[in-house]
């Protein structure tokens, strides 16, 4: 696995709390990233997983925020400042939201 | 396709994506940093998928390109499109759609989060040289013909 001396260094991954982001965020933690991530203040598996990682040692902070929101990405840059000591070296854009699971809505099929 | 289902998408994956870019700006000039922005195979072929979220991450690779341009010399930033990727969003996909993907995958699989997280840890710590670009993180789906996937039959 590729490994880097990101001592000092700080990343913001939005949409943190599953998947891609949260796959992103045990990649930078688990090299010894000072860590924080962005979840919806509402998705309940944001608060668990950082639990889950704080247990392993690592350095993970949650930054609630909806990004879709206006005012939120203020909100969420400065809380993270805020954690990270006024550093921010990587910013890793996971949030986002998938398509409609009908077939029907295909691109190829609604040209 | 409603106007709402629009204004959500283009909301949470584009529009957001570049507010949370622009508030963090000065501290990333300041760090000489870099960003990663998830797009997806969808929004380079424009299929397999809605063609509302297929737009929004063809918007995301443009707005790599041009925050690339906007931000350097001192920030990196670049793409990453993943194919299907095994994750809490696809997890309720019927299974003949995923086999149907698969099959149609060189690599035969469907993505594991930590493979895209591969890619995003590359491109912030790995490299110093490489921005403005979009890099393609699906197995080979792109490239998977008709006679792979008979190939791959009975083996998926």
């Amino acid at each position: 696995m590729l490994t880097a001396d990101l001592k000092d260094k700080a990343v913001l991954v939005t949409g943190g709390a599953s998947g891609i982001g949260l796959a992103t965020v045990e990649r930078f933690a688990r090299c010894g990233r000072d860590r924080r991530d962005e979840h919806l203040a509402d998705d309940p598996r944001g608060a668990k997983e950082i639990a889950r990682l704080a247990g392993e040692g690592l350095r993970v902070v949650g930054v609630p925020g909806d990004v879709a929101q206006p005012a939120a990405a203020a909100k969420i840059i400065a809380g993270t400042l805020d954690a990270t000591g006024k550093r921010l070296d990587y910013l890793v854009n996971c949030a986002g939201t998938p398509a409609a699971p009908s077939r029907m809505t295909t691109a190829t099929s609604t040209p | 396709m409603s106007d709402a289902f629009w204004d959500k998408l283009m909301q949470v994956n584009l529009v957001g994506m570049f507010r949370i870019t622009r508030a963090a700006k000065p501290a990333l000039v300041a760090a000489k940093g870099a960003v990663v922005n998830i797009a997806s195979v969808a929004g380079l072929h424009m299929r397999g998928s809605s063609l509302v979220y297929a737009a929004t991450k063809a918007g995301v690779i443009s707005l790599t390109v041009s925050l690339a341009r906007a931000l350097a010399p001192e920030v990196r930033v670049n793409a990453i499109a993943p194919g299907l990727v095994d994750s809490p969003w696809t997890k309720p996909w019927p299974d003949q759609r995923k086999r149907n993907s698969v099959k149609r995958t060189l690599l035969a699989r469907m993505a594991k989060p930590e493979d895209i997280a591969d890619g995003a840890f590359f491109l912030c710590a790995g490299t110093s040289f490489v921005t403005a670009q979009t890099l393609v993180i699906d197995g080979g789906l792109i490239y998977g013909d008709e006679a792979h996937a008979q190939k791959m039959e009975g083996r998926i």
